[in-house]
């Protein structure tokens, strides 16, 4: 029967499944690399990329920072009043000033006030495609979308599919709106004219989704609550739950096929690369 | 005459009052509250809170820490903030106020076998875990400037009576 090569082929091929599924698998995992230490009094909340440096939120401080590889401070632009979930779109940073309703855009130190046509409470993310911006408006409970001068939002106080509950963070990807519908605790997407397409999380029972980054394959939200990232392919299933050396994690950011995590509580990033350690 | 001098009694009691008001504004005040709160679980909601007090009139300087769980509020000089309201404040935010630690003016005065220091139609009761010495420094019906420790008080059960015990004398 050994001699059988009918049944030696099965074999192989059977060999040959199990050991492209560890290795395709291993190349879609996200192991633990290492931390950036920040300085003492930075609280990390958010981040965001302009021309491959990073920038990171800090409200604590009322500041957002240019900072190294390392963690050290490149630069520090401050008087900001509590900034929150930053972005990015080419050379500019977004920043939504929590305590005033007011957007800033800062061009080269530059800080400009940004007009956003529509009454703000509590702006606590910001994303920036082309010409649309979106905000995770977190007192009204919506996403607010402007292009231009027209502004649509997403969303309305609830529980139910398509209402939100407290939003912190949102992300456009490829014409999609995702949103991390915090104290609902799951991500919302919708699509450009805010018809819910997906709900994802909720089997996951996470706890306070805050932090969301979104890849070509991926979708990486952060449960702040119970010190985790979760790591989703774009149906919805969970593909890996990362904890090490998490702390407070309040955002995740993926540059350059590597995954920053923001931890709030413990003034240091955690960054983790695709495949083994 | 007699229409005059009433109007001229009546413009010196008009004026003795506005006194008196002005002078108890100046010398009962809650000057500094570090309020703890429990329940601040996310930044945004933390600011939420800066948010709400930065609404309220009297208040000099907010900040809230989620870190160390506490909102720290500096008042004006002519502030009539009570503690009440500050801890209402909290409660409408949907967390929980707890101790406090607080630098008051306001009257002392000696009711039956203990001390109160009022201000601001509020009671601060001070309790014996206050040192000896600080304790001697109180004399009825002079304003005192104190630091102190507020104790909690289960938030369905706020009123405008407190207990203090006196860290420091600092007037």
């Amino acid at each position: 029967m050994m001699k059988n090569p009918a049944f030696l082929a099965k074999i192989f091929l059977h060999l040959g499944v199990i050991a492209c599924f560890i290795g395709c698998s291993n190349e879609q995992s996200w192991t633990f690399n290492h931390q950036i230490s920040l300085p003492e009094k930075v609280r990390p909340l958010a981040m965001a990329e302009i021309r491959d440096t990073l920038w990171i939120s800090d409200p604590q401080n009322f500041r957002v920072l240019k900072v190294d590889s390392s963690g050290r401070i490149l630069d520090s632009i401050g008087r900001f009043q509590r900034p929150m979930n930053i972005g990015s779109f080419g050379d500019k940073l977004y920043v939504p000033e929590f305590l005033t309703d007011t957007i800033w855009e800062l061009n080269n130190k530059e800080k400009h006030y940004f007009p956003i046509n529509t009454n703000l409470q509590g702006p606590a993310g910001i994303t920036v495609h082309q010409d649309t911006m979106a905000i995770a408006d977190f007192y009204s409970h919506r996403i607010v979308l402007q292009s231009g001068n027209e502004v649509n939002s997403i969303g309305s106080r609830g529980h139910d599919s398509g209402q939100m509950y407290y939003p912190i963070d949102v992300e456009i990807h490829k014409g999609r709106v995702f949103v991390a519908d915090a104290y609902n605790h799951r991500i919302q997407i919708f699509n450009d004219e805010g018809t819910l397409q997906k709900i994802i999380g909720v089997s996951d029972t996470l706890k306070v989704t805050s932090g969301i980054n979104i890849s070509d394959n991926m979708i990486f939200v952060t449960a702040q609550e119970q010190d985790r990232v979760m790591v989703y392919d774009h149906e919805g299933n969970l593909l890996q739950r990362l904890t090490e050396k998490i702390r407070y994690p309040t955002d995740v950011l993926l540059k350059n096929d590597t995954l920053y995590i923001a931890n709030f509580k413990a003034n240091a990033l955690s960054v983790f690369v695709k495949g083994g350690a | 005459m007699k229409k005059y001098r009433i109007m001229k009694h009546l413009s010196l009691i008009l004026l003795l009052t506005i006194g008196s008001l002005i002078s108890q504004v100046a010398s009962a005040q809650l000057l500094q509250v570090d309020q703890t709160v429990y329940g601040m679980d996310c930044a945004p909601c933390a600011y939420g809170m800066e948010r709400s007090f930065n609404k309220m009139d009297g208040l000099e300087k907010v900040r809230v820490s989620l870190n160390e769980g506490k909102a720290y509020l500096d008042l004006s000089e002519t502030n009539r903030v009570t503690l009440y309201a500050i801890q209402e404040k909290v409660k409408e935010g949907g967390f929980t106020a707890k101790k406090a630690e607080i630098v008051l003016k306001g009257k002392a005065e000696k009711q039956v076998d203990e001390w109160v220091i009022t201000q601001n139609e509020e009671i601060f009761r001070v309790t014996q875990a206050t040192e000896d010495g600080l304790m001697a420094s109180l004399q009825p019906g002079k304003t005192v400037k104190i630091r102190g420790t507020v104790s909690d008080v289960k938030d369905e059960a706020l009123d405008n009576q407190w207990e203090i015990q006196i860290k420091e004398a600092l007037e």
